[in-house]
């Protein structure tokens, strides 16, 4: 103890936190103070290897007791642990996404490895968050870095506007999120997750506590661009560099579900707010059904690409709520494939997006449907883990994607309560086959428009292996994976 | 009393501020009704005790923020707009609706509660004394944190805005023709 009134030993608990932040700094400094004008190639390496010093610091404290920190700001536990890792990863890949896409569109800039490690810093706090506090600042740190890499590519009209409607869009979600935390602040006396969560029926059923949660909810839904918090989704990956959209889409994604898991399992667990007219689990399962379907239907229409993708994201936010719904219904256990979910999402979605951004070159980008026909013939290998991203997408075996599908619906199954939603699941993941197949036949069996251009860049070609690799290896071997996200599921509490 | 009397006055001028601020056409009248919030604000802060608070509110966005805003505002001269279209009317009578209701229930459950403490804080409650030693023992890793995030802000502004650099710009430009060549 000290004059801080904490031990300074849990400053090592939040080692991950402490590196991804000053990397971020440092790397800000190296690039303010460097008269080198030409490609950032250092700068990407330096933040891959912060990125992997903090996974080290993760997985050391994987065995430590769950622990809250910083007069309980902050929690370190193996479930924010798990996605601190997912996050580290999709951060990662998005990074050698990027290098190789920068330089051949010619924009860039070495302050896009410093906003990345800031957003990464922010991520980490939303989904360490103890407090409705930490949990505010982690989220508008993790926003606003987003926001303006999204609107990084500065000659592309489209990145602006995607950038200007994403931050319109955040900032109002940021004003209800704050609303929601001093309302329940005023009726609970507390912002602390665990001190809310220890109320008592006359504050609980508080009508004001209630719109003060209800408002909480909201905000996170628009992060996790759940309909009907979505109309900003499409248009923000569609517009932002495609990097920046995996990273997106991935990551935070990723961190909001982390905030709303936590948030659901601490602060509203009691079963006056689980259950129930006041409960969130009617309201999550409305939201459920509304995003798979939707987002689906929504991607049927689409002749770009990037969009149908972009949609299919949305609709995939619609399946891992219908596992949140059954976190609700079925307890502690559905949190499991909830986790693995996310990790199978994680990878299949930075793999398909960067695929997006490896076709194409300087000044055409080759996003329409009709500019994929034929990458078969042109490019088979590429044709190929695209064909198996969008497999793993749709829930097709043997990739991570199915295995995600099934093991949630599995242990969804537990409950009978829940059983119109996952028909309405799988009913959506059907729908969702048949544009994820309009994207393969046009590579297999349409000839070539024009000629297949593709960024060369040794970057790219890695990550998009890894990515690709990655999503095989799950759905084969998913096996240790499930263990770790079993053994994520315990809590502080 | 008359404290009662107090806070209505400027509640009702806090509300007056804001109505004005969305409703007026002209950009500077809107600014200068936000500054009439944000004194009215600062006022309600100190009804509750809330010493310091009130005192930032004046100095950081009475003083410092508007000014930024009429500077900008200055700057940029914008032609004068009509927030009030009938374009979407449907729309936003929806949403006005909604926004009434949500209004009309909150006024409900507010007006027929008691309140819960009656008694007066300690005198130095809110004062820059108490507020700074939470700030720097509970409420440290927040402090800590949100620097991070005005950080953010700031070099995002400056990524936006900036101009491409001169010789990121010449590559940009004689880029496409080295590819003709080719």
């Amino acid at each position: 103890m000290n004059a801080l009134g904490f031990d300074t030993a849990q400053l090592g608990l939040a080692a991950p936190l402490c590196i991804v932040s000053i990397g971020g700094l440092v790397l800000l400094m190296l690039e303010a103070f460097s008269r080198e004008r030409g490609p950032r190639t250092h700068l990407a390496a330096l933040t891959l290897v912060v990125l992997g010093l903090a996974a080290l610091a993760f997985v050391r404290s994987w065995s430590a007791p769950p622990q809250a920190i910083f007069h309980s700001m902050l929690v370190v536990d193996r479930f924010s642990t798990f996605i601190g890792l997912l996050i580290l990863v999709g951060a990662g890949l998005a990074v050698g996404l990027a290098g190789g896409f920068m330089r051949e569109q010619r924009f860039e800039f070495g302050e896009f490895y410093a906003l990345v490690l800031l957003a990464t810093s922010g991520m980490l706090t939303l989904v360490q968050a103890a407090d409705l506090v930490s949990l505010f600042i982690g989220l508008e740190t993790m926003s606003l870095a987003v926001y303006v890499l999204t609107g990084s590519w500065r000659r592309n009209a489209k990145s602006s506007e995607a950038a200007m409607k994403y931050f319109l869009v955040g900032a109002f979600a940021s004003a209800l999120l704050i609303y929601g935390i001093a309302l329940v602040y005023g009726v609970g006396g507390s912002t602390n997750l665990a001190a809310i969560g220890a109320l008592e029926t006359p504050e609980i059923s508080d009508p004001v506590f209630l719109i003060g949660a209800l408002f909480i909810f909201i905000a996170l839904a628009f992060k996790i661009a759940a309909v009907p918090f979505h109309m900003w989704a499409p248009d923000a990956y569609e517009g932002a560099p495609t990097p920046v959209t995996a990273f997106m889409a991935a990551t935070v994604k990723a961190a909001g579900f982390g905030a709303l898991l936590r948030l659901v399992a601490t602060a509203f667990a009691r079963p006056e707010l689980t259950l129930g007219s006041n409960g969130w689990v009617p309201l999550v399962s409305i939201l459920a059904i509304a995003t798979m379907t939707l987002g689906n239907v929504a991607a049927l229409r689409q002749e770009s690409v990037k969009r149908l993708l972009a949609y299919s994201s949305i609709a995939h936010a619609g399946y891992l709520l219908v596992g949140v719904a059954a976190l609700g219904l079925i307890g502690p256990e559905a949190r499991g494939p909830i986790l693995y979910y996310l990790a199978a999402y994680t990878l299949t979605t930075v793999g398909s997006f960067g695929i997006v951004a490896w076709y194409g070159t300087h000044g055409d980008e080759r996003h329409s449907l009709d500019d994929w026909a034929g990458l078969a013939t042109a490019h088979p290998a590429g044709a190929l883990a695209m064909t198996l991203l969008l497999l793993s997408l749709g829930g097709i075996p043997p990739t991570a994607g199915f295995f995600g599908k099934f093991y949630l619906f599995k242990v969804a199954l537990g409950s009978p309560a829940l059983l119109p939603l996952i028909l309405v699941a799988v009913a959506n993941s059907l729908i969702s086959v048949f544009y994820y197949l309009r994207v393969v036949t046009a590579m297999y069996f349409r000839e070539e428009l024009r000629p297949v251009t593709v960024v060369r860049s040794t970057g790219m070609t890695v990550t998009l292996w890894i990515a690709t690799f990655g999503t095989l290896a799950l759905g084969l071997f998913p096996g240790w994976l499930v263990d770790l996200a079993t053994q994520a599921s315990l809590f502080v509490k | 009393m008359s404290n009662q009397i107090a806070f209505w006055c400027c509640a009702v001028l806090v509300v007056i501020g804001a109505l004005l601020t969305i409703t007026r056409r002209n950009t500077i009248s809107a600014v200068m009704a936000l500054v009439l919030t944000f004194f009215a604000l600062a006022a309600v802060y100190t009804l509750l005790s809330a010493h310091f608070l009130a005192v930032v509110q004046v100095l950081v966005y009475a003083g410092a923020i508007m000014t930024l805003f009429v500077f900008v505002v200055m700057v940029l001269n914008r032609e004068e707009q009509e927030p009030w279209a009938l374009r979407g009317i449907v729309t936003k009578a929806v949403g006005l609706g909604a926004l009434g209701y949500l209004m009309m229930r909150m006024a409900g459950f507010l007006f027929t509660r008691t309140a819960a403490r009656l008694e007066a804080p300690p005198a130095d409650w809110g004062g820059v004394h108490n507020v700074g030693e939470l700030l720097f023992t509970d409420y440290l890793f927040p402090f800590e944190a949100i620097s991070l995030t005005l950080l953010v802000a700031v070099i995002g502004a400056v990524v936006v805005a900036r101009m491409p650099h001169p010789h990121a710009q010449q590559a940009a430009n004689s880029a496409p023709e080295q590819e003709h060549a080719e």
